[in-house]
């Protein structure tokens, strides 16, 4: 993470949040620190209504690696932030126990154009996706299992 | 005065190597996920002189029994889609370990 990387906001949340309110946040702090940019990206993520198996879901529990989970994500930030050319990033990423449809990730990302914004949108969810230490448990019926990896893009 | 002083001076740093010194002939080590479940335990602080030098965290996961039952044993190859982290970056197996460092043994990872 270097001195021309794009300020990223990152927010990891023990509890439900409102991925709108964080983009709020998000632009009131561009608005404040005069960052300006004419295209947007956002993507949110939510917690599907089944598990692996097609089976309902009862919750999903995020487990992480606390200190990790915050460097390595400013890094994914800094290096999607390099080969996209962003101006500025917001993360917001849930931890705990969480509930179908309740929002797990948002990312936010400004740049100057549409191409730049989306690509970069992509490159860092599939980073967060694989190279960010969080690991996800399904509850079913009252039983756990650990996912061994990502659902397919 | 001036001896109080000199005292001061030449103590505290002592104390403070001392105290580090005694702390960081361990590594710490943590699991995450199905392997904190497997293993049974989160974090453990692991004397380096339980090890011969050169301690690897390919090393540490066999001389700590973490492989899975259908592992093959003997060998410090971690299972496909296993990582290690060390100070809270990714790092090889192979690196090896200084006193005082973190290292972190994560199953394959689901985020986003």
């Amino acid at each position: 993470v270097a001195d021309g990387d794009p300020p990223l906001q990152l927010r990891l949340h023990a509890a439900r949040f409102d991925p709108l309110a964080a983009l709020a946040e998000w632009h009131r702090e561009l608005r404040r620190s005069g960052t300006a940019g004419a295209a947007e990206s956002h993507f949110i993520g939510r917690v599907r209504a089944t598990d692996q198996r097609g089976q309902p879901l009862e919750s999903l529990e995020l487990e992480h690696y606390p200190g990790m989970t915050e460097a390595q994500i400013e890094r994914l930030a800094a290096a999607a932030g390099r080969r996209h050319g962003l101006r500025a990033v917001r993360v917001d990423h849930r931890v705990g126990r969480l509930l179908p449809d309740e929002p797990i990730v948002l990312v936010a990302v400004l740049a100057d154009r549409r191409g730049a914004a989306q690509r970069g949108c992509r490159d860092l969810l599939e980073g967060l996706k694989h190279e960010a230490p969080f690991w996800k448990r399904e509850w079913s019926r009252g039983v756990g299992t650990w996912l061994n990896g990502n659902t397919p893009l | 005065m001036a001896a109080g002083g000199g005292r001061r001076h030449d103590a505290s740093p002592e104390c403070f190597l001392a105290s580090m010194g005694s702390a960081k002939a361990a590594v710490e080590v943590l699991l995450f996920g199905a392997l904190r479940e497997r293993a049974g335990w989160a974090r453990r602080s692991q004397p380096l002189a339980h090890h011969p030098p050169g301690l690897t965290p390919g090393a540490l996961w066999r001389e700590l029994g973490l492989a899975g039952a259908d592992e093959i044993v003997g060998r410090d190859a971690l299972p496909a889609g296993t990582r290690v982290a060390v100070n809270r970056q990714f790092a090889s197996a192979n690196t090896v370990l200084q006193a005082g460092d973190e290292v972190a043994f994560l199953p394959p990872i689901s985020g986003g």
